[in-house]
Parts: C-alpha cells; sequence; structure tokens
C-alpha cells in the first residue's frame, strides 16, 4: 500500500492542458514497414512497446530479464524454465509471436522465454490483455510480439558483438544488414554459452552453507535471416528464417543435491509472404512452416521424452480500403502434427481453419474496430471470439481507449494425448475462455507522457491437472479466475535524461469452490504479485559519447501455498541494475558494462529456486556502418 | 584520442575495482554439530557451530502422545513438511522445518518411527532424513536414488524400497549407512516383514510389475519371487500369518480410439507359505490401494475410487458398499480409528480426517500439502 501512496503523489502532478506535443505524434511515432495484423486492430489495446536499442540494451540479456526489468510483469524462474504471468493470467496464457507466427510450443502451450537473447530482435511489443480474436489461442494474459531487425535506410551494417560476464557466460554474435529503397536484407548468427555456476545460500540445508550451482548450463545458438524486396509500386515479397538451438542442465530446487535432468530443444521456423496493392485494395498471401525438436531426459528417473512437431500455416487476408473505413478479411488454415513418444499415438495430427474479420472506422476524434473471429477445430468446439476496441480523443493531449474482446485457450496436444508417469490426457477437454474489460486513457503533459489502464479479466473452465480417483493425474476444465487490476506508466524524457516509472495492481482471485475444505476461494492466484514497481533511469553524456542507465524493479511478496490459518508467502524483493555504455571516438566500437543485480540480492521468484547474485557484465561491440 | 584513453584507463580501474569486491568463497565450511555425543551430530559438518544438543538439554516427549501426517508438498518445490495431531486435538504443522529452520525436501513419502528416531523419506529429493522422534531435531541423512518406505526388519537393520534402483536398499541402523543393496522387480514400494522373511510389492513403479519379491532378512538373499495380479501396491500380514496383498489392476489403451484395450482387474490376493492360495477380484476399473489391517489382525481396510472398504479377512466376497464414502488420498490405521486424507486441489495445504472403525466423522484437521501418509508412534 505504501508503494502505492507513493506512486499516486509522482503520478498526481499538477495537469496542465498547454502542452507542446500532440497525443498522436508521440503515442505513434513508429514506422510501420509492413502492415501487419496487429498494426491494424490495436485500436483500444493497452500496448507497451520495448523498443531495444532506445534503452541500450546492447547486452545478450535473456528476454525474460529484459521483461522482468522493464515491464510490470512478473517473472516466474524455476529449472529450464522462465515464465511471465500478465495480468494475473498463469504463463501459459501469455502468447509469443515471431512475425505474427505462433512461438509457443504446440505440446504445452509454453513460450520459454529463459534462453532468447533480446538484442536478436529489435522491437518487442506488448499488447495486454489478449488478443485471441485477431491471433486465436493463447492468448488470454497478453501477446508478446517479437520482431527482427528490418530498414530501408539505404545503409549496410555490421555488428560484431562479443560479450564476456561472471558465472561462465560467453557470447559471440555477428549482425549484418544491407537495404535500399527496394530491398532489406539482414543477417544474425548468434552463440551463447553461460555455465550458470553462481553462488548461493542453500537455505534448506542446515547451516546455510554456501553453495556453487554447479548444474544448470546452457548451450544456445540462433541463425536468422530476413529480407523484404519491393518487387515494384505493387508487389512485396517477404521471407523470414529463424532457427534456435538449446541444450541445457535443467537444474532442481535446492532441497535436492542431484540431478541428470537435460533439455534440448531446436526449432526451425520461416516464412514466406506476398503482398499484392491495388488502389484500394491490399492482399496478403502467407505461408509459414514451424518445426519443433524436443528431447527432456532423466534417466535417474527413467525419463527419456521427446517430441518433433511440425505445424504449416496457411493465411491469405484482403484490406479494402475506403475513405475513413477499412475491412480486412484473412482466412487462416493450421496442420499440427506431432510425433511424441509419451503420447497414446505416437503421432497425432490436428486442423483448424479459422476466418478473422475485422471493420474499422477512423473519424478524426474516435476510432472504432469491431473484430470477428470463427474457427473450426478437427477435435473440439471453438468459440466465437469478438472483439470491439474504441478510441477518443478529447484534445490533443487526452485520449481515452477501451476494449472489450473474448479470448480463448485451447487444450493443448500434452492435455489431450498425454499418457505416462501416472498421468492421462482427456479428449473431452474444452477450450478455456475468457472475457476482457478495459478502460484507459493516455495523457501528454509537456515532456510527460501518462499511460493507465483499468481491466477485468474472467476466465472460464481454466484447464488444470488433478489426480482422479484412482489417483491418475488428469487435465479438467475446473477452475475460474478473475482478475482485476491497474496498470500505469509514466515516462519523462528530456535531452539529457528520460526517466520511466510503471506501477502494477493485480487482484487475481479464484473463484471456483471445489469443496467445502477448499482454502483457495476468494484468494490471490499463487505467484502473482498484488504490486509490482519498476524504474528506469537513462542518462546521457553526449559530450563522452555516453550512457548510464539504472534500473530497479520492486516485486511484492506472492503467495506459494493456502492453509486455513495461515497462507505461505515468498518474500517481496527488490533489484537495481547499472549499465554504462560507451562509443570511442575514433573507432566504431561500443562498449558496454552492466551489473546485474547491484545490491547482491538473495532472492526467490519460485520457492526453493536460488538465483544469482551480483553479475559483471562486459560487451565489446564493433559496428560500421 | 589521449583524453579518451584516459576515460577508458578511468573506467576499467572502475571495473576492476568493483569486480574485486566479489568474495572468493570456494571451499566453504559446513556449519554443524560436530560432536559425535551430541543426538544431533552431523557427520557431514566441518565446522561446531554451536548447535549441539545432548540427551538432558533436549525437548523429549513433545510428541508422544498423538501422531505424524507426512505431507508431501508439491512436487518441484520442496516444501514437502510433518504435521503432529496430539491426542487433545491440536495440531502442529512443519514441525521438522519449525525445529530445524530447514524444510524437509521434495516429495516427503513416508516416515517410520525406528527406536527414538524418526526416518523420514523424501522421495525426490533423494534422501531419508533421520531426526529425533521427541524433538524433531535433525540427526543425519541418508542418501537413497527415489526412496518410497522404510521398515525395520530385524535389531539393526532397515529396508528402504528405491524406485531408482529397482532395489532393496539395506541400512545399517547402528551408523545410518546403506550397507546393501538387494535387486527386486521394477518399482519396489511396501514392505511387509513376517517370521524373518520380508515381503516386497513391485508395484510397477509407472509401468507394470506383478510380482512380490520375498527376501530373507538375516541372509539378505532373494528366496522367492510370487505372482499376483497387476501392480501389487501394498500387503499386510493377518493374525494367522497370511500375507494379503492388494495390486491396483492395469489399464491399456488403444492408441487411436483411446479405448481400453486390455484391463487387468484389482485384486486382493492372500499368500499362505508364500502360495497364492486365495484371489478376490475388483470390478474393472476399479483401483484399489493402501491396504492396512486392524490391531487384531483380522480387519483389512483399503481404498478403492476414493472411498474406505472394509475386509475380514474370513469373509467370501468383497464388500461392495464403502464404509466410509469419500474422496480420500491416503488412509491410515491407528488404535481403532480409520483416517483419511483430503488433499483438495493438490496444491494447497490438506485436511486429515479421523473416523471410528464403523465409519463416523470425529475430527477434521487441516494439515501440509498432500497429505500423503500417516505415522504412529
Amino acid at each position: 500500500m505504501r508503494v502505492y501512496i507513493l506512486y499516486i503523489i509522482i503520478v498526481l502532478l499538477p495537469y496542465n492542458l498547454i502542452a507542446q506535443n500532440s497525443i498522436d505524434t508521440i503515442l505513434l511515432p513508429e514506422v510501420v514497414l509492413e502492415e501487419t495484423r496487429l498494426s491494424e486492430n490495436k485500436i483500444g489495446c493497452s500496448i507497451d512497446v520495448l523498443n531495444q536499442k532506445v534503452i541500450g540494451a546492447t547486452n545478450t540479456q535473456s528476454f525474460s530479464d529484459f521483461l522482468s526489468f522493464n515491464s510490470s510483469y512478473y517473472v516466474k524462474r524455476y529449472g529450464a524454465l522462465s515464465t511471465p504471468t500478465f495480468r494475473g493470467t498463469t504463463s501459459s496464457h501469455t502468447l509469443v509471436l515471431w512475425n505474427e507466427v505462433p512461438v509457443n510450443s504446440i505440446a504445452n502451450g509454453l513460450a520459454d522465454l529463459s534462453i532468447l537473447p533480446i538484442n536478436s530482435f529489435n522491437k518487442t511489443t506488448i499488447v495486454n490483455g489478449g488478443d485471441a480474436s485477431v491471433f486465436g489461442s493463447g492468448s488470454i494474459g497478453a501477446t508478446i510480439h517479437i520482431n527482427p531487425m528490418l530498414n530501408f535506410s539505404n545503409e549496410n551494417e555490421l555488428n560484431i558483438a562479443y560479450e564476456i560476464g561472471s558465472f561462465g557466460l560467453e557470447s559471440k554474435s555477428i549482425f549484418y544488414s544491407k537495404s535500399s529503397q527496394k530491398i532489406s536484407l539482414s543477417a544474425f548468427i548468434h552463440s551463447l554459452i553461460d555455465k550458470n555456476n553462481f553462488k548461493f545460500t542453500n537455505t534448506t540445508v542446515i547451516g546455510f552453507p554456501e553453495q556453487t550451482s554447479s548444474y544448470g548450463a546452457i548451450v544456445s545458438s540462433q541463425k536468422q535471416i530476413n529480407l523484404i524486396l519491393k518487387l515494384n509500386r505493387r508487389n512485396m515479397f517477404s521471407f523470414s528464417y529463424w532457427g534456435l538451438d538449446n541444450d541445457r542442465e535443467v537444474p532442481q530446487n535446492m532441497t535436492i543435491s542431484f540431478s541428470d535432468a537435460k533439455q534440448y530443444d531446436k526449432s526451425d521456423r520461416v516464412f514466406a509472404a506476398l503482398t499484392h496493392t491495388t488502389n484500394n485494395l491490399k492482399f496478403k498471401l502467407k505461408h509459414s512452416y514451424l518445426k519443433e525438436d524436443f528431447n527432456y531426459t532423466e534417466f535417474s528417473k527413467n525419463i527419456d521424452s521427446y517430441y518433433i512437431a511440425e505445424t504449416s500455416i496457411s493465411d491469405f487476408n484482403i484490406k479494402l480500403n475506403n475513405n475513413n473505413k477499412t475491412f480486412n478479411i484473412g482466412a487462416i488454415l493450421t496442420n499440427n502434427t506431432i510425433l511424441n513418444n509419451n503420447y497414446l499415438s505416437t503421432k497425432t495430427d490436428d486442423q483448424n481453419f479459422a476466418i478473422v474479420s475485422s471493420f474499422k472506422i477512423n473519424k478524426k476524434l474516435s476510432k472504432t474496430n469491431l473484430i470477428v473471429r470463427k474457427e473450426w477445430h478437427s477435435l473440439y468446439e471453438v468459440p466465437l471470439v469478438p472483439t470491439l476496441g474504441y478510441e477518443r480523443k478529447i484534445d490533443n493531449n487526452i485520449r481515452l481507449r477501451s476494449k472489450i474482446n473474448r479470448n480463448f485457450r485451447a487444450p493443448t496436444f500434452n492435455d489431450r494425448y498425454w499418457i505416462s508417469g501416472g498421468s492421462i490426457g482427456n479428449l473431452d477437454l474444452l477450450p478455456e475462455t475468457a472475457w476482457n474489460k478495459e478502460l484507459g486513457i493516455d495523457l501528454i503533459y509537456k515532456d510527460f507522457i501518462f499511460h493507465s489502464t483499468i481491466y477485468s479479466l474472467d476466465i472460464e473452465d481454466m484447464i488444470v491437472w488433478q489426480p482422479n480417483d484412482n489417483n491418475i493425474w488428469q487435465p479438467i476444465n475446473n477452475k475460474k479466475v478473475w482478475s482485476r487490476g491497474i496498470e500505469n506508466k509514466l515516462k519523462y524524457k528530456s535531452n539529457k535524461y528520460t526517466l520511466e516509472t510503471s506501477y502494477t495492481y493485480t487482484k487475481s482471485t479464484n473463484e471456483k469452490k471445489l469443496s467445502a475444505l477448499d482454502n483457495s476461494y476468494q484468494k490471490q492466484l499463487l505467484y502473482i504479485p498484488l504490486q509490482k514497481l519498476s524504474f528506469l533511469f537513462i542518462y546521457k553524456l553526449p559530450e563522452i559519447k555516453s550512457q548510464i542507465i539504472f534500473g530497479y524493479v520492486y516485486n511484492d511478496q506472492v503467495l506459494t501455498s493456502y492453509n486455513s490459518s495461515n497462507d505461505k508467502y515468498l518474500d517481496g524483493f527488490s533489484l537495481s541494475n547499472l549499465t554504462f555504455n560507451k562509443e570511442l571516438n575514433n573507432l566504431p566500437i561500443y562498449i558496454s558494462f552492466k551489473i546485474n543485480n547491484l545490491m547482491d540480492t538473495s532472492y526467490q521468484t519460485y520457492e526453493n529456486y536460488p538465483n544469482p547474485g551480483r553479475e559483471y557484465l562486459l560487451t565489446i561491440n564493433y559496428n560500421i556502418k | 584520442m589521449k583524453k579518451c584513453i584516459k576515460k577508458l584507463l578511468t573506467i576499467s580501474i572502475l571495473i576492476g575495482l568493483i569486480s574485486s569486491c566479489q568474495k572468493d568463497r570456494s571451499n566453504p565450511e559446513i556449519g554443524g554439530c560436530t560432536d559425535i555425543n551430541a543426538i544431533n551430530y552431523d557427520s557431514l559438518a566441518t565446522i561446531n557451530d554451536g548447535t549441539c544438543l545432548y540427551e538432558d538439554t533436549a525437548i523429549v516427549g513433545l510428541y508422544d502422545n498423538g501422531y505424524f501426517v507426512t505431507n508431501e508438498g508439491n512436487f518441484g518445490s520442496g516444501n514437502g513438511s510433518i504435521t503432529f495431531i496430539s491426542d487433545d486435538g491440536s495440531v502442529a504443522n512443519n514441525v521438522y522445518e519449525s525445529t530445524n529452520g530447514v524444510p524437509l525436501g521434495d516429495v516427503v513419502q513416508s516416515m517410520s518411527i525406528i527406536g527414538e528416531d524418526a526416518y523420514i523419506v523424501v522421495n525426490n529429493s533423494n534422501k531419508i532424513v533421520v531426526a529425533s522422534k521427541d524433538s524433531m531435531i535433525h540427526i543425519t541423512e541418508i542418501s537413497i536414488s527415489q526412496p518410497r518406505y522404510i521398515s525395520q526388519v530385524s535389531d539393526n537393520k532397515a529396508y528402504v524400497t528405491s524406485w531408482g534402483n529397482n532395489s532393496i536398499e539395506v541400512i545399517d541402523l547402528t551408523t545410518n549407512t546403506v550397507t546393501n543393496s538387494i535387486p527386486c522387480g521394477v518399482g519396489p514400494e511396501s514392505i511387509t516383514v513376517n517370521n524373518g522373511l520380508a515381503y516386497v510389492t513391485n508395484v510397477g513403479g509407472w509401468g507394470l510389475d506383478n510380482t512380490v519379491t520375498v527376501i530373507d532378512v538375516a541372509s539378505d538373499n532373494v528366496v522367492n519371487t510370487i505372482n499376483v495380479g497387476d501392480k501389487p501396491n501394498s500387503a499386510q500380514v493377518d493374525a494367522s500369518g497370511n500375507i494379503w496383498v492388494l495390486c491396483g489392476g492395469y489399464t491399456e489403451y488403444d492408441p487411436v480410439t483411446w479405448a481400453v484395450v486390455s484391463q487387468t482387474q484389482g485384486s486382493l490376493v492372500k499368500i499362505s507359505n508364500d502360495v497364492v492360495v486365495d484371489s478376490y477380484t475388483f470390478n474393472t476399473g476399479d483401483s484399489p490401494k493402501n491396504l492396512l489391517i486392524d490391531d487384531y489382525g483380522t480387519m483389512l481396510y483399503y481404498l478403492s475410487g476414493g472411498s474406505v472398504f472394509s475386509f475380514n479377512n474370513t469373509a467370501s466376497t468383497l464388500d461392495s458398499t464403502a464404509l466410509i464414502s469419500d474422496s480420500f488420498y491416503r488412509i491410515g490405521y491407528n488404535d481403532n480409528k480409520i483416517y483419511g486424507t483430503d488433499a483438495v486441489d493438490y496444491t494447497q495445504a490438506g485436511y486429515s480426517k479421523e473416523y471410528s472403525t464403523s465409519g463416523v466423522l470425529v475430527n477434521t484437521y487441516n494439515v501440509g500439502i498432500i497429505p500423503g501418509g500417516y505415522c504412529f508412534n
């Protein structure tokens, strides 16, 4: 509560309507290279654009670290996984899209962000509150868009980066791009070795000994190729490939001294798209192919689990423009095939077909967008998911936005077909459904920009795994969640420095009582902090071509278990980091020195899993344009 | 350029300074009690941290009148615990952690009291924690891969079933060390001792087995392997020396339609002189478990479909109506009382319920996460 009051004091500054900037120029600064479904359907959405270049993310920081510092989301880290939660939902309610192609595993529905280096993408956009009308299953808490580096700047660029850091981190990357008015081509290769051999205090062993995490090494590599070709005035061709290869040791919690768990995952994602534009019509044909190769072994427990999943998506969209009205209609056909040694039938597939249509009216002061998605799935009924978005400018400095939309998450292949280890899937599962309602305001005053959104999100038929009467774990649609809260963000920008602060209050409660003995009813969900606060301070020193960045984040305590008399919590914690970036005077070299966990705080985001203490990272970028 | 070099130098000095702040903490000392005469002597400790406790200083008899509930905790979270419920109805949760300042570990499977000590089997932490039964003060730990249950088989010897090794690990109770390993079937589960022989039910782990391994306790030799029903999970000895084995049965599904292809029924098997003399078959789809026997060695209790059933060892058929209808995870029996655990959603703290042998609910207690076993003094 104290934090909240503090925030109110900071935020409720005397407000003056006379300002230099207008809401349109500030809030829509981006140059759209290529129209996307997101750019077409963002009316009423609460959107965070995390621009890596602006805040100097030159290190190979992982996506999850980046998210936890630069936004108001809680990131849970345990074993090999690192998963963010948005708006009080669970980690499987976040849809990650690369070029609007799903990244989430079709086997378990999760997108693991732990080893996705942030510097390999130049723009991350987060749509809070889900976007299933546009992007389909899995988008309930949020949709994260990661987009590769592309431009038409008429420049060639070569960047070679080398980084070393504490706990055995070493990373190398090469980026090359060539662009003209007609073509934009980029290629990126990256490799990472992180031994993760950090020291921690084992609070589960008598005497609290200092131990070194000796199991948790990661070897990762990725490749990217991106191409956009403007064939002529009317036709454009684009192609992208992204390959990711990870090999890691999976650490256990501190009470388990031995682990031989290993995870290997490899993914290849590719798409080609063709766009044809006439005077008021635009056609886009896109075909994507995705392949995942996954293997988890734990030989001491006789576990050797693998899957190979293939997905092909054919997507055709027509856009019709008429004065201030836009109509889009798209048809998307998805084919999934998965071969899994833990499924009843080793080879399984499913198909779904979706029609997405949207109608947008752009007026001088208001914008309205109606989206309707109807999906037909080969195995289960998918509900109709509509969205209504509305925005209204009060004047040049104030904009109101609102959105009401329905979202859903289909049962995953694991939910349906898994059989192993005393667990069995369930073919009768229904998709989870959710209604999201939100109301937001964007304000500008002089050099301040303020965004605030209140929301209410109801999730029905949530899938949970529970033992049945024969003590076999099985998923059922048996949970109801109501999440509501407020998200605030304040930015201040001057010539010298930038300040960004965010505060989130999330109340997410269980709304279904399983029995008279259920103590979780109407209590906050486990591992969802009530409050989160973040500060980012960027100080520019142009005279020495340098930049200092300070980041601070506070995570409130989280519940770890319910009890009739005293619920258990993990303590809240604060983390800060400091970065110093410097461009050399006579050489095309940028140096970045970063200290993570500046105060050497020991903290847990998941019960009994330790985290690294103070960590030093040094990056050298050789960049020629 | 000169200026620039100077700045760079300054930065690198700064970096050096900050880096050198990092302490080198190799070869950490392990704090603990290093006095061999203390009841909490820790053989792993390298430095005496002043926590030694002796017979006269230790709290004695704190847990005399009542019983323990083992709570598995959430898999992977390391939050398994022990609850003590005293005869006056007061509940003390987390007794091990509140005494020792550290959690027990991941998946507290079971606990047995042997002599003056409590042997707590922590399955996924691959260890058995030995603590004083009177004070819960930590004494030592024994490393065993995926242990399930521990049973004293002779004066100085205990057997532990290990899923990790598919074996019986032999513990010398004087030194609390593993002295031998006896291979048995797949996924050995319960241990029942009768007439110098240990009967180990091989439940098959997550797969399939249908045997009981018989071990001569004196020599640690396997003397017999008895075929029973599929997935034998628990056994008891009755007043006449017969071994009763409860088998859960096994279901195989069609890979395409998910229809049940083959299903072996659960069964209650009676063994006399290492020969199966009787078998009572359950209905298809029932998966009975957790066989118990009363103090007189005549009435058997088990769990099927979450409800408690009873079976007199002279009855000719299985009872079709439950003694207690509920959705229990595990059950226990002691001194004319039946106990059952309710794990609620298998995430939050569960409940333990106490019944009379006629099935009347006496008390309900909020215990730890996934209560999965009882240990009576």
